[in-house]
């Protein structure tokens, strides 16, 4: 019996260490695994206890900060006029916007110092994250805001030289710091306030895509801007009329004049005879007109260039930034052409589009790189540049941009862009009335521009939807933009 | 009569091996007809090693005040010396009455019960103090069983008188057993706050009946029995009466759905079964007919099914029925090799981390080497308990001795195997860890006579030299 009691001790004890190996292995071997899982609730518990890192402006001004609290840790937000830039940080409904872009920065995950980060898991201490410092001039960002005054539509205010991005706005917006409570009125709410209509939403862009047009014209060497041409008939294509009411006052024009007034006509023009050797826009056209045999050619150059700005193109930023187009999947006929020309068709451009246009003329004709992000500061001090200041290549040749700016300047200095202007500061812009949704809604409100046009320092795109003409309502809310921004912001060495 | 244990250390190691003096008490037979014996007037070894589980106590009872107020909590230091006191009663008591038993198997569950009371004490403060109780209770259980307990054999007398008490125990939960903790079973028996639950008991009536049931025909199963070719099949007539006890055992679990107990009764059976007759055929068709049972259980009942289907996959249930599997195994994962710390880990999510997944808790915050701890503390303990049954020359004591091990061992490998995904997942507590007043009981019971078994055999054996 013995024996047998001896081999029974033995059976339990070889139970004994199949039950210790598979405890090394849940504990060792699948450890991460399964904490990986979102069956774990630790993942939401040691979030919150993070103190999440700062998200700064610029010039030091907290946009969202974390505070522990006897109820944890709360995260606070300037005001919700910053949701646009910082999105939202809930444990219940996830990260949007920067906070989701630098998230492991934030919540202290990339520690430049590993042993730190060991000690403080160590002695238990709160994670302390690194603070983010964005290009976010926090007063800029401000008249941004109020000049939208909660009404739709957005503002992109950017460095033309660097990218770097001053203010980017859009209403309606939401509390970010009250999100958890109103989250269910928020996703039901048709004026979409967590949607980000600065870099998500894709309107028609109108005649500020005249710019684009222009500068393909001129790029190609097309048109000498200074030959004045008679221009009062309207043309028809496709028996779409397109005419010249915009400059009604005036019957004769050179390219320079017919850009400042918007003429649709010769941007309708411009648009079927980029294929040609020369645009013909004075008034005598006569059938057969010489587009009709080229189109394929016209609408492959001004795809071209419209790729060149960047439409159809994915644009690199710290933000998801939505795809604009040039047209849909329809073929190229003559009227959608020459309608896309001036800026309607199909065409559909984000605010953040848009500004990098106009940025691109302020900026010699090179694209900048928007962003949103100059470096990530570590509790301990170590920073990290998150700041690249490239930019996304070359779009027209810089003499087509100094013409092109030219042009913008008389816009403002003379046109439809006049309550662009600042005293004491040129200007360059232009302004979009574009038609969008069912015929006779107010049509979307446009500007477009930069400043100083002889050395910008901001280039900033405004769109207020279904607001009216772009002269009456985008353009002097871009003007107060801009002027905050000139007196705010003076980037390093200009 | 002094109280030899407070006397100083150095004196206690010199006095150990002294002779007794004449006309003290010695409380067992065998040994009290030879006034010559050297009787071990000490046990500096056992409280030594209690001091040592105490300081585990205390520690751990520190490490959670500082960690939550930042000073020693006075509930702390009472609890501490209501555990302290209590364990060194025992040991007192021991010294008296049991002088020769082991000296390991007391302090192996000191240490087992102060992890039970930081755990408890970690996760439902409000029952640190009701855990303290129900160990108390458990010491004037041992207390009671080396008092009254005139010798061994005298269990042997009685066998049918315990196993009838028993079935009468468990039965009467079918008429008054409640369901205070709606766990959905029926299990206890009590009233007004105070609950039992019959079963915890019963498995020690149930070995102390096999154990001696099995000693009695011991020869027989191991020769007689009908020849089918080379194998010797189990003389079946002799057995009946084992086996209808053990029917009718399971029969009462597995109707009130106790599958764990049913689980831990037959592996107490086929363990008992093997080390009286030596015979593997037995433990084979013991597990074919489980198998047989446990197939019949699968198909006809969906509670068995269900357990069946979250142990193959609880991820896919995690947020059901798999939640508090898939919960414990979280738990052990985030503990990893050194563990949180105590109240540094988030055990509170695992359903039952109090009782069944105990060790779920204690992975988290202790992390692998505290969850390597307590199943070292375990082997132990078993080993103490194979070893107290080779110590002994009367084949019922050994056989009693395996069985109560056997107890221990098997409840131990059923409730981690489940919470550890090796095996269907069966609500039994990890003995002296787990929060409960009955399994604490039944396991102080236990111990009182695996230690009175020791204190017998060593007896006898230090007369025969």
């Amino acid at each position: 019996m013995q024996q047998n009691i001896e081999r029974l001790h033995t059976a339990l004890l070889g139970a004994f260490v199949v039950v210790a190996l598979t405890l090394g292995y849940w504990q060792f071997f699948r450890q991460d695994e399964i904490l990986a899982r979102t069956t774990n609730p630790r993942l939401a518990e040691e979030a919150q206890r993070v103190v999440r890192g700062k998200l700064l402006a610029r010039n030091g001004e907290a946009l969202a900060q974390s505070r522990v609290t006897d109820d944890g840790v709360v995260r606070e937000y300037r005001n919700p006029g910053v949701a646009a830039v910082t999105g939202y940080h809930s444990l219940r409904y996830g990260n949007s916007g920067i906070e989701e872009r630098f998230d492991d920065y934030l919540r202290g995950a990339r520690s430049v110092d590993p042993f730190s980060a060991f000690a403080d898991q160590l002695f238990h201490r709160r994670t302390v994250g690194s603070d983010v410092v964005l290009t976010i001039d926090a007063r800029v960002q401000q008249e941004a805001v109020d000049a939208l005054g909660g009404e739709p539509g957005a503002v992109v205010a950017l460095d033309p030289k660097t990218g770097a991005v001053l203010a980017l706005a859009s209403a309606p917006t939401f509390d970010p710091g009250n999100l958890d409570k109103a989250w269910a009125s928020l996703v039901d709410n048709p004026g979409r306030p967590l949607f980000n209509r600065a870099t998500q939403s894709a309107y028609t862009p109108g005649s500020t895509f005249k710019v684009v047009t222009a500068a393909a014209a001129l790029d190609l060497g097309l048109v000498d801007p200074n030959v004045p041409f008679r221009c009062t008939t309207p043309i028809s294509i496709d028996r779409l009329s397109i005419d010249c009411r915009n400059h009604a006052h005036l019957p004769t024009v050179n390219y320079r004049e017919a850009f400042a007034w918007s003429c649709n006509r010769t941007f309708g023009l411009t648009g079927l005879e980029l294929g040609t050797g020369r645009l013909q826009l004075a008034d005598d056209l006569r059938a057969p007109y010489p587009w009709q045999g080229g189109i394929d050619g016209s609408a492959r150059r001004l795809e071209e260039y419209a790729e060149r700005f960047k439409f159809g193109q994915p644009i690199p930023f710290e933000l998801p930034v939505a795809r604009s187009q040039l047209k849909g999947d329809t073929q190229w006929y003559p009227s959608l052409l020459a309608q896309t020309s001036f800026g309607q068709g199909e065409l559909s451009a984000t605010p953040m589009l848009m500004a990098l246009s106009a940025a691109t003329i302020a900026n010699g004709g090179v694209v900048p790189k928007p962003s949103l992000a100059l470096e990530a500061r570590a509790p301990s001090g170590a920073v990290t540049r998150l700041f690249d200041g490239g930019n996304l290549g070359r779009a027209i040749k810089p003499e087509t941009a100094a013409t092109m700016n030219e042009m913008m300047v008389l816009s403002v200095d003379t046109a439809y862009a006049q309550p662009a202007r600042i005293p004491g500061v040129k200007v360059g812009g232009k302004t979009g009335t574009a038609e969008a949704g069912e015929t006779g809604s107010t049509p979307h409100s446009w500007f477009v521009g930069y400043a100083p046009a002889d050395n910008p320092r901001v280039a900033v795109a405004v769109i207020l939807e279904n607001r009216g003409s772009g002269t009456d309502f985008a353009t002097p809310a871009a003007q107060r933009v801009m002027r905050v921004a000139l007196d705010a912001y003076r980037p390093e060495g200009r | 009569m002094p109280i030899p244990f407070i006397e100083p250390k150095a004196s206690a190691i010199a006095d150990e091996n002294r002779c007794m003096h004449a006309g003290e008490p010695v409380s067992v037979a065998a040994s009290a007809a030879r006034p010559a014996v050297r009787v071990p007037r000490l046990r500096p070894t056992e409280l030594g090693l209690l001091l040592l589980a105490l300081g585990i106590l205390g520690l751990g009872l520190w490490q959670m005040d500082l960690a939550r107020d930042g000073a020693l909590a006075q509930r702390s230091v009472v609890a501490l010396g209501a555990f302290g006191g209590a364990f060194l009663i025992m040991h007192a008591w021991l010294t008296i009455r049991r002088p020769f038993a082991d000296q390991l198997v007391l302090p192996i569950a000191a240490a087992i019960c102060a992890l039970g009371q930081i755990v408890v004490a970690r996760l439902i403060p409000e029952l640190a103090v009701r855990q303290g109780m129900w160990v108390g209770v458990g010491a004037v259980a041992l207390l009671g069983v080396v008092t009254v307990l005139p010798s061994i054999g005298w269990l042997r007398r009685y066998r049918y008188t315990f196993a009838a008490l028993g079935v009468a125990l468990v039965l009467s939960t079918f008429v008054l057993g409640v369901d205070p903790n709606g766990s959905g079973a029926r299990l206890w028996l009590g009233a007004g706050g105070v609950y039992f639950q019959p079963s915890e008991v019963f498995k020690i009536l149930l070995v102390i009946f096999f154990a001696a049931y099995l000693d009695e025909y011991r020869e027989l199963l191991s020769y007689a029995g009908p020849r089918v070719g080379p194998l010797r099949l189990p003389p079946l007539p002799y057995l009946t009466p084992l086996l209808g006890m053990l029917a009718l055992a399971l029969l009462v679990v597995v109707l009130q759905r106790d599958l764990g107990a049913a689980l831990l009764f037959f592996g107490v059976f086929l363990a008992l079964l093997y080390a009286a007759s030596g015979r593997a055929l037995f433990v084979v068709l013991g597990v074919a007919l489980f198998a047989v049972g446990a197939t019949f259980l699968y198909q006809f009942f969906d509670h068995v099914q269900l357990r069946v289907d979250i142990w193959l996959d609880p991820w896919s249930r995690a947020d059901t029925g798999g939640y508090q599997l898939v919960q414990g195994l979280t738990a052990l994962a985030a503990g990893g090799i050194a563990g949180t710390g105590l109240t540094f880990g988030y055990p509170e999510y695992v359903p039952a981390a109090h009782t069944d997944f105990v060790i779920a808790a204690i992975g988290e915050e202790l992390g692998l080497a505290g969850s390597l701890g307590v199943l070292a503390l375990y082997v132990l303990l078993v080993h103490r308990g194979f070893h107290i049954a080779l110590r002994t020359r009367d084949t019922f004591a050994a056989l009693l001795a395996v069985g109560l091990t056997s107890v221990v061992g098997i409840q131990a490998l059923v409730i981690l195997g489940g919470t550890l995904k090796l095996m269907p997942l069966t609500g039994v507590t990890l003995p002296l860890l787990s929060y409960g007043g009955s399994s604490i009981l039944a396991n102080f019971i236990l111990l009182g006579l695996l230690l009175s078994i020791s204190h017998e055999s060593e007896a006898r054996l230090a007369a025969e030299h």
